[in-house]
């Protein structure tokens, strides 16, 4: 029990640094704009299906990990992050009965509020970004999300972790 | 939850609004720099093989193209240290402060910001090597931007796109002061104020005038692509496109002010053309804006009549020229941060 606690909490963790580091990854100028929101995506992703170990603190955390690596306004990921949590554990019975390509609808309307809250957060330096910068990684992260559902399904299920 | 939520709010309020913050932003560059380390770390091993595994004849001809390169700029070089005798003579002339010289130092660029808003790079330089807040930052082509937060060994640049950056400008060909505002886009700056009888013209070469006092004057900023004049309205709709390489660069140069080393009959020192230290070279104003340097400054300094009381007998050589006059009062720093 002790040992897979452990290693629950080892996968946990590098799944979301990788997703931070993939976050941070130089992507072309063109492309720029199609980055998924990849921590809001894992952290989602942990919340929903392990509700009992993965809670608004962890997301809180994690947002401000995020806030701090991509110099944007501290808060402004951890609040998001934390309120999608939070709309993630109230409802995760019935999104854990959708199938990975129903929840896609449910993932682009989580991240679209990631997405505006973080947007109105930075709004207090002084950014404002276009309604693309909003749409376009929403659209993109949802089309991820069965791929990474799959992906960290095999994985917990290889070391029998629940 | 509410609490939570309360805690970012507040935290994102006092991060933008109070200066509380800062010894613990110069800790999180710290953080942060490790993981903009590891991400870029594909890149740099591609970049490596690239520069390893290439064929001899490419390597001889790189290194015959550099070589001619190399001589056209020694020769710019050995004109640049008459011209710049001549410019501090005509300054003392003139009864104007001695341009300030330049010591630049080459920083590498480690990450970029992932937000497309945020227009802000991260390079390999920070406290130990003397980078300071609001340092202005170049590349080989023109201004880059501003360092606004340093860490131990890097800082965080913002750059003059972003949409919280503005600077103060002069037309080269006529000396006009303008002020070139980021508009999130890599390759505009958007000039303010400009009314629609103004004396600008497509292809204008902007450089900075200096009057922020937080770059220095003379560096070339942006070139003028379009102008439309709107009869609705006072201004014009105008459009700069910045020379420098905002997203192409690798390497960027940070840019220290001091007083000029000249000696005492006004020539510049012989720069050491061979074997200069590693990372520093001294000839910031001969490595950066050799063409527009001159042109500037004499457009800078014939504008503005010097100042009622300033006194009427020549500098010293080598004045503390930090407080220096610069012909007009304070402006309001464009610079954003």
């Amino acid at each position: 029990m002790n040992i897979s606690e452990g290693l629950f909490g080892l996968l946990a963790a590098a799944s979301i640094l990788l997703a931070l580091l993939l976050s941070i990854v130089d992507l072309p100028q063109q492309y720029v704009w199609l980055r998924p929101e990849l921590v809001c995506l894992v952290v989602l992703y942990w919340v929903l299906y392990t509700p009992q170990r993965i809670g608004l603190g962890i997301a809180w955390l994690v947002g401000l990990a995020q806030d701090v690596v991509e110099a944007s306004v501290w808060g402004a990921h951890a609040l998001a992050l934390c309120l999608v949590a939070y709309i993630v554990q109230a409802s995760y019975q019935r999104l854990c009965a959708h199938s990975p390509w129903q929840q896609c609808f449910w993932v682009f309307v989580l991240v679209g509020i990631h997405q505006i809250f973080v947007n109105w957060m930075q709004g207090l330096e002084g950014f404002a970004g276009p309604i693309s910068f909003v749409m376009l990684p929403t659209i993109i992260s949802a089309l991820c999300w069965p791929l990474l559902v799959r992906v960290l399904h095999q994985l917990r299920g290889h070391y029998h972790l629940t | 939850m509410a609490l939570l939520l309360a805690a970012a709010v507040a935290l994102a309020l006092v991060y933008t609004q109070t200066q509380w913050l800062s010894p613990l932003k110069q800790k999180a560059i710290d953080v942060a720099t490790p993981l903009y380390w590891l991400s870029n770390l594909p890149r740099e091993m591609s970049a490596w093989s690239q520069q390893r595994l290439v064929p001899k004849e490419q390597l001889l001809q790189e290194n015959e193209a550099l070589r001619t390169e190399l001589l056209i700029q020694q020769h710019r070089v050995q004109q640049m240290a008459a011209v710049v005798a001549e410019n501090t003579r005509l300054r003392q002339l003139l009864n104007s402060a001695d341009k300030l010289e330049n010591r630049v130092l080459v920083a590498e660029l480690i990450g970029v910001a992932p937000d497309p808003m945020l227009h802000r790079i991260l390079v390999n330089r920070g406290l130990v090597d003397g980078v300071y807040i609001g340092q202005p930052v170049v590349d080989a082509q023109g201004l880059v931007g501003q360092v606004v937060e340093v860490g131990e060994n890097s800082s965080w640049v913002i750059l003059i796109t972003d949409t919280s950056h503005a600077l103060p400008v002069q037309i080269n060909r006529n000396g006009a002061r303008l002020v070139a505002e980021g508009r999130g886009n890599l390759y505009q700056l958007g000039l303010r104020h400009v009314p629609n009888n103004f004396d600008i013209q497509e292809g204008d070469l902007l450089v900075s005038s200096g009057l922020g006092k937080r770059f220095p004057n003379g560096y070339p900023v942006a070139v003028v692509e379009s102008i439309k004049p709107d009869k609705s309205s006072p201004w014009a709709e105008v459009v700069a496109k910045p020379l420098a390489e905002l997203n192409r660069n690798r390497h960027v140069l940070l840019v220290f002010e001091e007083a000029p080393q000249l000696s005492r009959d006004g020539a510049a020192k012989p720069e050491p053309a061979s074997a200069p230290p590693p990372a520093t070279s001294t000839s910031g104003s001969s490595a950066s804006s050799s063409s527009s340097s001159s042109a500037s400054s004499a457009a800078s300094s014939s504008g503005k009549p010097p100042r009622p009381g300033h006194r009427l007998t020549p500098p010293p050589v080598t004045p503390t020229t930090a407080a220096a006059p610069r012909g007009e009062g304070p402006k309001p720093a464009g610079a954003g941060q």
